[in-house]
């Protein structure tokens, strides 16, 4: 035994196991992306065939841009004394296809192209990503939104009845309207609704609710791929209840921009990841986007 | 290799994307089922990583990092498959021994047994960094890229978990073996 290398132990250990992938796993995946939507991307950075020139090009101008704000915004030195500590400005919400790490500590704000400027405080061992203009969230690594963490939204479309996803989505409009939303997210069928009441946050005047999913899906017709959709995001992206979760909203105008911030306490969410997501709400800043 | 289909896939050709996934998928079930320990829990995991990558296709910049983008998301639904599964901790699917032959050369079924108890105890964290690190063979920099974590996280992640498989070998290796399980 002790001839044996520890590490080629581990090597063979792991060589061992199933390595095919059954067809029936194929057949499955080729239904499902048969009915469901690519997502639509915005940004020119997306663009894999964009040139290092083009680039550098949008770098230097945003470099530039960057600039003569500050020559033109930025603060000026006007006499003696010493000058106040610049408060840091908040970083941008990382936007792309996966979530990142965030700077404990840190601020972070929901920047371009998101459609409501929210400005938050990264907890510890989080991590956050800016989806798209309508969606953004943070949540504790490995614990995904939007089961977990805190998600800004901005969305129109509510299920007609999450348990049989065959009959769509309702529109909750204008999209403006707090009341339509809270209208339509309280009718949702299945779901148990608080009474909603008048909050106020960071200045924004709303609406403040607390919705629960039934412990069981049972009997459902969940969506194809499998979930207990309560509203769909713009680009039909689902937002799912695990079962049992109970949500807590806030549905807020900022001014004329409907703004849905989503708190979940999952089932088996710890009461230090409850406490985190406390303190970035607690830590909220909203602001139009302008 | 796959720069062709993900090009195509990108722009909504589900034939492609098909292509795609059967020249992926092997190898991503290799992955989780490492990871999970279960072929059911892996296999729902590949299925539902596959579906997140082709509706999420078009925010993927360079076509040439398909596979690392796919198995940081793999990674991610594994994670999510079995903190979303209560058979996970009660309903347990052996998997089966298919492995290489030299792999029975060097292990027993003891061996097997004490790496799979010790396995199954470390972090679902864990588990990923070691089996991107000594299956796939990737450096521990390319390792941490995949997974989307700090190298010196992954460092961490792969030093626990290395040195906990090493203490049940060690136990292992004080307890007297009997010659029926160096011949199984």
């Amino acid at each position: 035994m002790t001839a044996r290398k520890p590490d080629d132990m581990i090597r063979a250990f792991l060589s061992e196991g199933q390595t095919e992938l059954p067809d029936r796993a194929f057949d499955a995946v080729r239904h499902d992306i048969h009915h469901i939507r690519q997502r639509v991307v915005i940004g020119p950075w997306t663009q894999p065939d964009m040139s290092v020139f083009a680039r550098l090009a949008i770098a230097a101008v945003a470099v530039m841009a960057v600039g003569l704000a500050w020559v033109n915004f930025g603060p000026t030195q006007t006499g003696f004394g010493t000058q106040p500590t610049p408060t840091p400005s908040p970083l941008g919400l990382p936007f792309g296809d996966v979530e990142l790490p965030l700077e404990p500590g840190a601020s972070y704000t929901t920047r371009d192209p998101f459609l409501v400027r929210v400005t938050f405080t990264a907890p510890a061992g989080w991590v956050g990503r800016l989806g798209a203009e309508f969606m953004a969230f943070t949540n504790p690594t490995g614990r995904h939104a939007p089961a977990y963490g805190v998600t800004f939204g901005i969305f129109d479309k509510v299920a007609a009845d999450p348990c049989q996803f065959e009959r769509g989505f309702k529109n909750a409009l204008p999209a403006s309207s707090v009341d339509a939303l809270v209208t339509a997210l309280t009718g949702v069928p299945g779901l148990d609704a608080s009474t909603p009441i008048d909050v106020t946050v960071d200045g924004y005047a709303g609406k403040q609710l607390t919705l629960t999913a039934p412990a069981s899906f049972d009997g459902c017709t969940v969506s194809p791929t499998g979930e207990y959709a309560v509203w769909q995001l713009g680009d039909d992206t689902n937002n799912p209840f695990k079962a049992g979760q109970r949500d807590q909203l806030w549905i807020l105008d900022v001014d004329g921009q409907r703004l849905v911030i989503d708190l979940p306490e999952a089932l088996d969410q710890s009461a230090q990841e409850r406490a985190d997501a406390q303190a970035v709400f607690d830590s909220i800043q909203i602001a139009p986007a302008n | 290799m796959h720069r062709d289909l993900v090009d195509r896939a990108k722009r909504g050709d589900e034939e492609a994307f098909d292509a795609l996934a059967r020249e992926v998928g092997d190898r991503c079930m290799a992955i989780a089922c490492r990871i999970l320990r279960d072929v059911h829990l892996a296999e729902d995991a590949v299925q539902a990583s596959l579906t997140t990558a082709w509706r999420e296709l078009r925010t993927l910049r360079d076509p040439d990092r398909f596979e690392p983008w796919l198995h940081r998301i793999l990674t991610n639904e594994c994670y999510a498959e079995a903190r979303r599964r209560t058979r996970w901790s009660g309903d347990i699917h052996v998997l089966p021994v298919d492995g290489p032959a030299e792999a029975a050369d060097i292990l027993t079924v003891n061996d097997r047994d004490q790496l799979e108890r010790a396995f199954r105890r470390l972090t679902l964290e864990q588990r990923a960094v070691l089996v991107f690190h000594h299956y796939l063979g990737l450096p521990l920099p390319e390792v941490a890229d995949r997974l989307g974590i700090p190298r010196g996280t992954a460092k961490s992640r792969l030093h626990h978990a290395t040195a906990a498989l090493r203490a049940s070998i060690d136990a292992d290796a004080r307890t007297p073996t009997t010659s029926q399980e160096r011949l199984a």
